[in-house]
């Protein structure tokens, strides 16, 4: 029993991994074994770069439909982050559009907007759109890091739980459905605050 | 506006420890980088940088030791550079628990290592650094040059130019010094930094020259910056970072604290 940080040879795993330790004492794995990753009783889906390759990494190492399957038939906590938020909606427009695992329903969107810098990078406002155990302890209008080009839209509103408006539209930075959780900010990145959410997904009970 | 503006407090590093930045109201930080990211950490910094100034990055650098133990304990963004040249260089410092990756001399001694790194590991965490000096020959219209080996060397390149350049070969986001102000106390080179910052559409930091919190106010609103870092301004202890905050937001800047 441990908690596994899925390594498909992308993203930057080990700032997620220490920040993780600091607030467990529960095993923390970096592993890309199918055998680990099904023992395990929570998983984080990082991802840093382009879709299309971390989907690509994901498919090569057996990991996606290992991955599909594990979130469509448990009810082991998943927490997507960034690109691995991205990785859980139906498709994103990035790459000229690509699937994706199609957990929950949701679009990944290109911003189109010149007036404003992307990658969306620094420390931005998310606001409570909905109550849930990660928001434990953190208020609404707290303020967390960012660095992303493409954002969320999900097709449900019940799916929302936090918001950033960023480049005149309103991202769904916080989503989540059933067991599994998906952020667009770093936590890991995100000081104490951030520190904070990880361990409200670590103690939370799906 | 609610996307914050940044404030980057560098550590210039050398042989694992933090040289310049040796006053401290009290000396028990001084050198030890960890304590002082903790301290910066502490006053809200929104990102730490870490410089290796000598450049002499190898494998066996002290760099590696440093980067690791501050990312086991403060959990803010970390921008390291000095000397970085290869993929393998960055994977190591990735590894390590840096965040992004600042590119000087390496990108224009082999601008594709930028598109090569930024493919790699992706546009976020390549920071390409450039050092600018202005030209002086007033004939022409305003221009800077690209230096080299920490200002040392010129490159006869156009930074306006490099500057689109690198942010067409993947860079992320762009880190702009200029080598006129850099230890004056002056402030940044104004002109410099909003050219640049209205002719590319990924992240400017401004650096080089901040001497009080106008000129990071001044940076940002006329300079259009979106992050500001600095060095003395913050070791010497003239000023905090939660007190440069405080100012940037009576001025009407959106700041986290």
């Amino acid at each position: 029993m441990a908690i596994i940080i899925i390594d498909y040879g992308i993203g930057n795993l080990y700032s997620v991994a220490n920040a993780i330790k600091k607030v467990t004492k529960e095993k923390v794995y970096i592993t890309n074994d199918a055998k680990k990753i099904k023992l395990s009783n929570r998983i984080i889906l990082p991802g840093q770069g382009a879709i299309k390759d971390c989907i690509k990494e994901l498919k090569k190492k057996e990991l996606y439909w290992l991955l599909k399957e594990i979130i469509n038939t448990t009810n082991k906590p998943v927490l997507g982050i960034c690109i691995g938020q991205h990785l859980l909606m139906e498709s994103s427009e990035e790459n000229k559009g690509v699937f994706g695992i199609n957990y929950i329903k949701g679009i990944v969107k290109n911003y189109k907007n010149k007036n404003f810098k992307i990658p969306h990078t620094g420390w931005n406002i998310v606001y409570k759109h909905k109550e849930h155990q990660i928001w434990n302890g953190i208020k609404s209008g707290s303020r967390f890091y960012f660095v992303h080009s493409f954002y969320v839209k999900t097709r449900f509103k019940n799916n929302v739980l936090g918001v950033t408006e960023y480049g005149g539209k309103c991202a769904n930075v916080i989503t989540y459905y059933n067991s599994v959780i998906t952020v667009q900010f770093h936590p890991e990145k995100s000081s104490s605050l951030g520190l904070k959410f990880l361990k409200n997904f670590i103690n939370w009970l799906p | 506006m609610s996307l914050s503006k940044r404030i980057i407090p560098c550590l210039d590093i050398d042989c694992g420890k933090v040289v310049k930045g040796i006053k401290f109201e009290n000396t028990r930080y001084a050198g030890d980088p960890l304590k002082i990211a903790k301290f910066y950490n502490e006053q809200k910094a929104d990102e730490i940088a870490l410089l290796d100034i000598k450049a002499s990055y190898s494998g066996k650098n002290n760099t590696i030791e440093v980067v690791k133990k501050i990312a086991n304990e403060i959990f803010i963004p970390l921008t390291v550079g000095g000397g970085i040249k290869t993929c393998k260089n960055i994977r190591e410092l990735l590894n390590a628990g840096a965040d992004k990756i600042s590119i000087n001399t390496a990108a224009v001694l082999n601008p594709k290592i930028v598109r090569e790194a930024s493919d790699k590991f992706g546009s976020q965490c390549i920071v390409v650094a450039i050092d600018a000096k202005r030209k002086t020959n007033k004939n022409i219209k305003e221009d800077w040059e690209v230096l080299t080996y920490g200002g040392r060397k010129n490159s006869g390149i156009s930074a306006i130019d490099w500057a689109c350049k690198m942010v067409k070969y993947g860079a992320g986001e762009l880190l702009i010094t200029s080598i006129d102000r850099d230890g004056t106390k002056r402030g940044f080179d104004i002109n410099l930094i909003k050219t640049i910052s209205q002719r590319v559409n990924v992240p400017i930091i401004a650096s080089g020259g901040v001497g009080n919190l106008d000129h990071f106010v001044e940076g940002i609103k006329t300079g259009k910056a979106d992050a500001v870092l600095a060095a003395s301004i913050f070791h010497f202890g003239e000023y905090t970072i939660d007190k440069a905050k405080k100012y940037m937001a009576k001025k009407g800047i959106s700041v986290r604290f």
